[in-house]
């Protein structure tokens, strides 16, 4: 009786370590795969041409994706440009200045935003902003633009991360003690003043997290961009003027690439991917510093 | 609150504004609008225009648009007023326009004629070992069946009669009812035809699941010549180079130039095509107005 | 107390600090524009499409239906599950019940979940095209996207799940301990089960992720709307990756009431997650 038990217990135990392996085997072997493939396109490339190169011609036999890795920045740029003000004010709006029921409201609003597919976002991209970038464009008198890029990508990209940085956001902001505000208007400061100078420092680690996976995001979406920036591999002249990015470059032409191409793209993945990594490397460390300061 | 309303009907009015100016003007800028590097279309499009340098590489200009479907720029060209690209003459559709190539309009006429100058094969390719499966090999009979050259007609394409590099076109189909899986990949302009061909297969042999994916003839080459498809779609002719995969052409079509209804252009010369589509520094002077097309 | 205030301030300074107050109700309203703007441009144009047949009817070349992708998306759900929720579990349960905190194995599991939720969907894609598709030779199959989406959320069950077994106060397990159950009794018949109202919230969660994933899909379950006859090893969209296809076939009004249908998954089970208790935004790695 009590062996069968034991034997039941120690089966257990090796069936829930090797179900944990199973994340190690699959990162393990997500990074071999990418490597593999990756590697020998960057070796024959060039490691130089293919980073720094600005042209990028498979037909022609040039790799050069820098325009790609500009694009990724700028765009991923022009998201927090557009989702930081929005959503740290909005975050300050849920938890300073609404009611309880509009605040339940405004709660389901986002989660429902944070839920839509990315290829909807893209989809509205295209068929509304696109065309009324276009003619902002001409009012601003830039000439030659498309309407798609830059602007309409930061736009979309921004609302998809919105709820990303609003829902931590108000979580940090609400950790922040009570006292520090009793505190703070207690000392004669109007509750703006407290706000800006007491609740928002206080909350900045919370904060400056959701700008982190806020950007990861926006360095790694792909679908809702593949609709609106034009896809054409170039500097674009303007923020209205079509271009391309990294993971964009790979969706449009990873199902027909065969040879060197086929090989450039899973390169171009493995760019991203060490992007990704370096990133959350940063913010863990970013985290461990904070803890210790 | 009154700050705020006045910033919201402020939007309002330019988000207003911004639909509302869809006039046409031939002062302003053309839109170009091309396909992507995998598309049959584009090669056929460049070739015949004069966008291939001595390289055979694309001298498109940086900044249009590369998209990746037939449909895509269907639907681009739609929406913007001051748009051109260039689809499948067999596509067009009544919700945009197709300009006259020299005086002459792209039908199934002008390109069986050869009159309409822009046009190229819709071939399917394979590898010659796909014959020997039974049901690939009747598939293959059935493209080039009476059925079919119906089919193909009646969408709009120019079939073929007779016999063509030694197949013989226009034959009664009769179904040997088969079963299994056909993949079918390539093409986004042949894929709407294809789409309607396969599913008049499946009717007469009702134990066939054909998968046809449009992801461009660039896909229909690399998979056919993979294995991951059983026949790959091109909407170019299959270049002589290649040895592993043959082909068997399905129609003939024309690349036609399309712009929006409201465009007031009906005309346009091979020499004005090349013009709005070429890259800078290529020694020919660039038409970037609609205007410039009337000097 | 405002009033108190102004006295204090110059009318300057009290303007210029409400300010805060107005930009943060605008932006307040910015988003709920948004969100009304994409919910009504999806609604408007959906509607005259919609209908029974388009659901469910069979799909023709000339007239496609989402029969098959809604079809393909409830197998590829119920298969990811099958397969990730176990596994996640399972590692949960190691690192939480069956390890010391400080273990080296439990730190490297720990960096491996982590960095899996960080991976963007197109390297999930790529992956899951290079790997499943190609070098396993299971060609484009719902095979390779399962196998593909349920790396993809495993992190996101592990995590949830460990969350929620820790949550578990430990004088129930002592109290199960002292009546003589051993540990697989102990974590199978009393942990789990009160952890499960956070496992089944993560098991939500991963579903309105799996339905809204595009990229990942494409490039390795495929892109046809036939049903396949080949069971897992036929290819298939999805929901989302119908309404891909049809935006880029042209055929603009179908994707619109494609979207709707998907907009409105996305509601009912965002809607079943809110009553779960659970905030969907609490995960904020849900939105990598």
């Amino acid at each position: 009786m009590k062996d069968k038990k034991l034997i039941t217990e120690k089966l257990a135990k090796i069936i829930f370590i090797t179900a944990a392996v199973f994340s190690i085997a699959a990162i393990i072997t997500i990074c071999i795969f990418l490597f593999a493939n990756g590697i020998p396109a960057i070796r024959k490339i060039g490691i130089i041409n293919f980073l720094f190169g600005s042209v990028w011609n498979p037909s022609a036999g040039k790799y050069g994706i820098l325009t790609m890795i500009v694009g990724t920045i700028y765009v991923a740029a022009g998201c927090l440009i557009v989702s930081v003000p929005v959503g740290v004010l909005t975050a300050v709006c849920i938890t300073k200045y609404c009611g309880k029921k509009i605040k339940a409201v405004l709660e389901q609003i986002i989660n429902i935003l944070a839920g839509i597919p990315s290829i909807i976002y893209g989809f509205f991209g295209m068929i509304i902003l696109v065309p009324f970038a276009k003619e902002l464009a001409y009012i601003l008198g830039i000439s030659g633009a498309s309407g798609s890029g830059i602007f309409v990508g930061s736009i979309i990209l921004g609302i998809m991360v919105l709820p990303t940085i609003i829902n931590l956001s108000v979580t940090a902001i609400e950790n922040v003690p009570k006292s520090y505000f009793e505190g703070s208007t207690a000392l004669g400061a109007i509750k703006e003043r407290t706000i800006v100078k007491v609740i928002l420092p206080a909350a900045k680690s919370g904060i400056f997290t959701s700008i982190i996976l806020g950007t990861g995001r926006a360095i790694g979406e792909t679908m809702a961009l593949a609709l609106v920036l034009g896809n054409s591999a170039t500097f674009p002249k303007s923020i209205f003027h079509s271009m391309e990015n990294l993971t964009v470059a790979i969706v449009k032409e990873l199902s027909y690439a065969e040879g060197l191409h086929y090989e450039a793209l899973i390169s171009i993945g493995l760019v991203l991917f060490v992007f990704i990594l370096i990133f959350s490397f940063s913010l863990k460390l970013i985290k461990k510093g904070n803890k210790n300061g | 609150m009154k700050k705020i309303i006045s910033i919201l009907v402020a939007a309002l009015v330019m988000i207003g504004f911004a639909g509302c100016t869809t006039k046409f003007d031939a002062d302003r800028e053309i839109t170009v609008i091309a396909r992507d590097s995998a598309s049959g279309t584009r090669e056929a499009f460049e070739k015949a225009v004069g966008l291939e340098d001595s390289n055979k590489a694309s001298m498109l200009k940086s900044g249009a648009e590369e998209l990746a479907a037939t449909g895509a720029v269907i639907e681009k060209v739609k929406a913007d007023v001051q748009a051109i690209g260039y689809i499948s003459a067999g596509l067009i559709t009544k919700e945009i326009k197709a300009l006259t190539v020299e005086g002459v309009l792209p039908t199934a006429a002008t390109i069986k004629s050869g009159a309409y100058a822009l046009q190229r094969p819709f071939v399917v390719i394979y590898k010659p070992a796909t014959l020997g499966n039974a049901l690939f090999a009747d598939f293959e009979k059935f493209l080039r069946s009476k059925t079919a050259v119906d089919i193909i007609a009646e969408e709009g394409f120019v079939a073929l009669e007779g016999t063509v590099n030694e197949k013989a076109y226009g034959e009664t189909y009769t179904t040997s009812n088969l079963s299994g899986t056909i993949n079918v990949e390539g093409s986004t302009s042949v894929g709407p035809v294809m789409e309607i061909l396969a599913e008049e297969y499946k009717k007469l042999n009702s134990g066939v699941t054909i998968n046809v994916t449009q992801n461009g003839s660039g896909n229909g080459l690399s998979s056919a010549k993979a294995g991951t498809s059983d026949f790959g779609m091109m909407s170019k002719d299959l270049s002589s180079d290649e040895t592993t995969v043959v082909k068997t052409q399905l129609a003939i079509d024309g690349v036609a130039i399309i712009v929006n209804t409201k465009n007031t252009y009906s005309n346009i010369t091979k020499e004005q095509i090349k013009a709005i589509y070429i890259a800078e520094g290529k020694g020919v002077t660039l038409i970037t107005k609609w205007s410039e097309l009337d000097a | 107390m405002d009033e108190l205030n102004v006295i204090l301030l110059s009318k300057q300074k009290f303007e210029k600090a409400k300010l805060l107050k107005l930009f943060s109700i605008i932006a307040a309203i910015l988003v709920v524009i948004s969100f009304l703007g994409i919910i009504i441009f999806i609604i408007i144009n959906g509607i005259p499409n919609l209908s029974f047949n388009f659901i469910f009817g069979e799909t023709t070349a000339r007239a496609p239906t989402i029969s098959a992708p809604v079809y393909n998306t409830l197998i590829i759900i119920f298969f990811t599950l099958l397969i990730a929720v176990p596994i996640g579990v399972c590692t949960a349960i190691t690192l939480t019940e069956y390890l010391k905190r400080g273990n080296k194995f439990v730190g490297l599991v720990k960096i491996a979940t982590e960095t899996l939720s960080g991976i963007p969907s197109i390297i999930y894609a790529l992956f899951g095209m290079v790997f499943f598709v190609k070098f396993l030779g299971w060609g484009y199959s719902l095979k390779a996207g399962i196998f593909t989406l349920s790396i993809m959320i495993l992190p996101t069950i592990i995590r949830a799940t460990e969350d929620s077994i820790k949550s578990v106060s430990d004088s129930l397990r002592e109290a199960s301990y002292g009546l003589g159950a051993g540990k697989l009794r102990t974590v199978t018949k009393v942990v789990l089960p009160s952890a499960s109202k956070g496992i089944f919230a993560a098991i939500i969660l991963s579903i309105g992720r799996i339905v809204g994933e595009s990229a990942a899909v494409i490039f390795t379950a495929g892109t046809t709307f036939n049903k396949g006859a080949l069971g897992l090893n036929s290819q298939g969209a999805t929901l989302a990756v119908s309404m891909y296809v049809l935006i880029e076939r042209g055929m603009i009004d179908y994707a619109y009431t494609a979207a709707l249908v998907l907009i409105v998954c996305v509601i009912c089970i965002n809607l079943l997650s809110t009553a779960l208790g659970k905030k969907v935004g609490d995960k904020y790695d849900k939105n990598n």
